[in-house]
């Protein structure tokens, strides 16, 4: 069982001390039971082990001032001040018997308690800072004197109730605790491995190829902001395939020219082998497409080619009629030669 | 020419000395034999130059984001105009984007040959579209959900064998995207505004049960590993985990070799599938031991789902759970990634375990280094460090080196998004706010980084007025306010009460250089504060009540610059609309505007304030009016009024006294 003197108050205008004792018990108890357990202890005047711990409490206990809170409204106030003053007056009590009575409440050597409290209040009742110093550890909760004016109490009412509001609860806040951790205490790689896994980590490549294209899609584009600076938006712009690559390259993208050979684009005769007859106007005139597409530079070689087999239809798809035109064009030759 | 050629001859030893460096030259050239070592052909991306010229451009902190450049007359100072402005104008692109689309045939001209795809429209598929597999095959390419959709149920409907390769890289497209479409890759500002996933948001179900990807995998015959592994990656990826669990377990009864991915989908589930934290790690351990018998090689996915797992224990144990996971990988040669110290730091610094100091550690380990994306979840990582620096270890000097740690190298592309990159600063600036001078503070952050990198929440610019307020360096006020007013924070009731009181407990010291225009400048503040509340009173359906303190306090800081005209119209509100108004003034905010009154020379001013007063029922009314008998020559008119409002015994009092000071004075 912990005994804790949780606060002193004191009331510097009314002269009137009062001890708030907390029993803090290992296993959880309501707050019932504690008091009522509070009350036995009492009972039992277990008065010089309550006196070291209460010197030692006054050693140990870190300091906090706080003053109650109040919500208060401007009109009210004035009120409160008159029932405060009322209260006062009643309830103003020689500081001794107060004394008297807290350090029988206390117990052990009364008398000395009493002198040490009465040396405590007499000495520095108007000077909190004094007061704290002496009684160390322990919360005071102090009254203001009634007699401060009203305004002053208006703005200290209003202090209390500006207190700072605690951040928004996040996933770490917490209210510093007692450092149970040392620094430089966690050492990650020297803990006691699972012994599960012996061989070395391999990199196996995702058999699932589209997943993974779609997760480093996913990552790429998690650590892609909005460009900070031009070259940046032309980086993503460059990414994006929307720019020129650098260095500047004015056949980028056409792969299936790279890939091709300028013979491809320049000797085109050998695609009229086997279909083209090797004399006459239809030769002829082949010749001079060839020649024509091996100077033209905005078509590809694939399309130069799919130009000849065109005609290549073309000229079958009119056999008949060439055939006979050609035929009679022989007729007519041979019948100039027998005239001539 | 002959004169020149002369006076070149006449230079002769200089012509001797030439050819004589030139020979010594060649000589210790010789000498020395040095090898010249041609440097290897260093390969160059299309970008690697623009990524040099981008680095000679430097970050300027105090300049507004390139974004807004456009016009510095519209450059957004809040963070709700810096939002939309950026949003707009991708929305901008959006619908041009959308015209294309829409209206294809009008853009027939083609400018770049090879057409540039980005710029082109999108096929558009109906449900009569001819479709063919290589349609459904450039859209997983392109990642189109909807359309390969749409697609892949047209090639069903007229029995068009679809090859298995293509089915399954099309299951895996919709596991991945749960049947939705993603966002277009090319709308950076949407994404980077998005309100991403909150930090400790915990994890729910949105797998789509029994769509098309469900039933698509029943429809695989027969089915591989490939197939399972891939349900079993989308359902754990949107949480469904008690049907990836089922599959899971049929595949190891049924002896099916699953991948290493389905083995770290399962882990990262552990805690939807088993409750107590021992059985969540019995089965990770057993997942693994699995791992290892079935010779599958884990990676980092592996390490970091089961950090997560533990992460969301929640125990004692669970930190040695997360330190012998570190061990073990590292010994098998897996180094942690940002996101594995973030699940570190998420298992150690636990909101109600004891204070940790791990991230001291962590930073030990990661400090100086410079990180690229290896997991999706790294971008956690800096955000989540600055909230342990802040609220759980309270240490500016950690900090510190966090925000060194973001800023080597290109560390900062890990920040996240913009909601993580403010919630980092808020972290930061609160902490620096508590913990530095506040000369500091102002200079070497504020003015950095405010307002164009970090705009301050209502909450941190409560705790800066606070750090003023403490501090007394109130020359930064005027500034203060004015960034109040960018950021749109005026109309928070407890930034104004805070100013505002600043500024009454701090009178200004006109002999101290810094603070000689500070009281017109306050006084500027003040009657600011109110014209701007009482317009968007006027504006708004809603308004703002006002309360009597503010208004007193606003009163009194005009009564200190003796501005007598705007003084009357805060009282003028003061008087007349006392119902309207939420408590009282201060006494002295009276006393201030009767002295000034008296200055002015204005009785009727100050009868009403006095009015006012004894309306409201100040106990020192009747000192106030003894102050307006004194100040003033009243008329009988007044006299009656004043009368009327304390009593005449006062005036007679005050007869009285008048009467004995002057037989003083006469005896004198």
């Amino acid at each position: 069982m912990l005994q804790v003197v949780k606060s002193i108050r004191i009331y510097p205008f009314t002269r009137r001390g009062v001890v708030n004792i907390r029993w803090y018990s290992d296993d959880e108890t309501s707050d019932d039971e504690r008091k009522k357990k509070a009350k036995n202890e009492v009972s039992k005047k277990n008065s010089d082990e309550a006196l070291k711990r209460l010197n030692a409490l006054l050693q140990n206990m870190s300091t906090t001032k706080s003053q109650p809170i109040d919500m208060v409204t401007a009109k009210n106030m004035r009120q409160r001040a008159i029932e405060d003053k009322e209260k006062a007056e009643k309830e103003a009590t020689d500081l001794k018997s107060v004394t008297q009575k807290i350090a029988k409440k206390i117990g052990g050597d009364t008398q000395k308690t009493e002198a040490e409290l009465l040396s405590v209040l007499l000495g520095t009742s108007e000077q909190k800072p004094k007061l704290n110093e002496i009684i160390g550890g322990l919360k005071v909760e102090s009254e203001r004197p009634v007699s401060i004016s009203r305004a002053q109490m208006v703005k200290n009412a209003l202090k209390q109730h500006e207190k700072p509001r605690r951040p928004r609860e996040t996933a770490f806040s917490a209210k510093p605790r007692e450092r149970t951790e040392k620094k430089g205490f966690v050492n990650f790689f020297d803990a006691t491995p699972l012994n599960i896994f012996t061989q070395p980590a391999t990199n196996v490549p995702d058999s699932l190829q589209t997943w993974s294209k779609l997760e480093e899609r996913e990552i790429k584009l998690a650590v892609t902001h909005p460009p900070r600076n031009y070259f940046e938006k032309m980086i993503l712009w460059t990414e994006q395939g929307k720019i020129w690559k650098f260095p500047i390259d004015n056949e980028q993208g056409m792969d299936v020219e790279k890939a091709t050979d300028f013979t491809e684009h320049v000797m085109l005769e050998m695609h009229l082998e086997g279909w083209c007859p090797t004399r006459g106007p239809i030769r002829h005139f082949m010749e001079l497409v060839c020649v024509g597409l091996g100077k033209n530079n905005f078509l590809s070689a694939q399309e130069k080619k799919d130009h000849i087999m065109w005609y290549k239809e073309y000229f079958e798809s009119k056999k008949d009629v060439l055939e006979e035109l050609l035929t009679l064009g022989d007729v007519v030759e041979e019948q100039k030669q027998i005239e001539s | 020419m002959q004169h020149l050629k002369r006076s070149i001859n006449s230079f002769t030893f200089l012509k001797r000395s030439k050819t004589w460096s030139y020979q010594r030259f060649c000589a210790t050239s010789s000498e020395s034999n040095e090898k010249i070592e041609i440097p290897n052909y260093i390969p160059r991306s299309p970008t690697s130059i623009l990524r040099a010229l981008s680095q000679t451009v430097g970050f300027d902190r105090t300049a507004a984001h390139f974004k807004y450049h456009d016009d510095p007359y519209l450059i957004p100072l809040s963070n709700i105009g810096k939002r939309s402005f950026a949003l707009a104008q991708e929305s901008g692109r959006k619908s041009a984007k959308w015209i294309r689309q829409q209206h294809s045939n009008l853009f027939q001209h083609k400018e770049a040959d090879p057409p540039i795809e980005a710029f082109m429209p999108t096929k558009i598929y109906t449900a009569e579209s001819e479709v063919n597999t290589s349609d459904l095959e450039s859209l997983i390419e392109h990642s189109q959900v909807t359309d390969a959709i749409l697609v892949y149920t047209l090639l069903k409907n007229k029995n068009i064998e679809i090859p298995s390769n293509l089915q399954l890289s099309f299951l895996e497209l919709i596991c991945y995207h749960n049947c939705e479409e993603p966002l277009d890759e090319d709308l950076i500002e949407e994404r980077w505004f998005r309100q991403s996933e909150r930090l400790k948001e915990r994890p729910r179900k949105t797998w789509k049960d029994n769509d098309l990807a469900e039933q698509l995998y029943h429809e695989i015959e027969p089915k591989d590993s490939k197939a399972h592994s891939c349900i079993i990656r989308g359902m754990c990826k949107y949480y469904q985990a008690e049907k990836a669990w089922a599959i899971f377990q049929n595949c190891l009864s049924n002896n099916i070799q699953l991948d290493v991915h389905a083995f770290n989908s399962i882990l990262n589930v552990v805690m939807l599938i088993k409750e107590s934290a021992e059985l969540r790690w019995q089965l990770i351990l057993e997942l693994l031991t699995h791992m290892k018998n079935q010779q599958i090689s884990p990676n980092l996915g592996t390490m970091n789902a089961c950090l997560n797992t533990i992460s969301n224990m929640g125990v004692k144990n669970a930190k040695d759970y997360a330190t012998s996971i570190l061990t073990e990988f590292k010994k098998i040669g897996i180094e942690p990634s940002l996101s594995s110290w973030y699940y570190v730091l998420r298992t150690f610094c636990n909101n109600r375990g004891p204070v940790s100091h791990v991230l001291v550690d962590i930073m030990a380990e990661i400090e100086g280094k410079e990180f690229e994306i290896r997991d999706i979840k790294d971008t956690f990582f800096f955000v989540t460090a600055m909230d342990v620096c802040k609220n759980h270890l309270f240490d500016l000097n950690l900090a510190k080196r966090v925000d060194a740690l973001l800023h080597h190298g290109e560390n900062f592309n890990l920040i996240g998004d913009s909601f993580k990159e403010s919630t980092y600063y808020r972290h930061y600036f609160s902490l620096l706010v508590q913990t530095e001078p506040i000369e500091v503070f102002m200079q070497e952050y504020y003015d950095q980084l405010v307002p164009h990198v970090y705009i301050p929440e209502p909450m941190v610019m409560e705790e800066i007025l606070k750090g003023v307020e403490v501090s007394g360096q109130i020359e930064h006020i005027p500034l203060l306010w004015s960034h109040m007013i960018c950021f749109d924070q005026i109309y928070r009731e407890n930034l104004l009460n805070a100013i505002v009181r600043i500024m009454i407990q701090n009178k200004p010291d006109i002999s101290i250089k810094s603070q000689e225009k500070l009281p017109e400048q306050f006084g500027a503040i003040a009657y600011d504060i109110w014209s701007k509340i009482e317009e968007k009173n006027e504006l708004r359906s809603k308004p703002m009540i006002w309360s009597g303190k503010l208004l007193g306090d606003i009163l009194k800081l005009l009564c200190r610059i003796n501005d007598m005209e705007k003084a009357t119209k805060i009282m003028d509100k003061l008087a007349n609309d006392q119902q309207k108004i939420l408590g009282e003034p201060d006494f002295t905010a009276m006393q201030d505007f009767v002295k000034l009154c008296i200055l002015k020379k204005q009785p009727s001013k100050a009868l009403q304030c006095l009015q006012y007063c004894s309306s409201i029922g100040f106990n020192e009314t009747r000192d106030l009016a003894k102050l307006i008998c004194h100040g003033f020559t009243l008329d009988e008119n007044h006299m009656k009024k004043l009368a009327y409002f304390v009593g005449s015994d006062v005036i007679e009092e005050v007869e009285r006294e008048k009467q004995t000071a002057l037989s003083e004075n006469l005896k004198q």
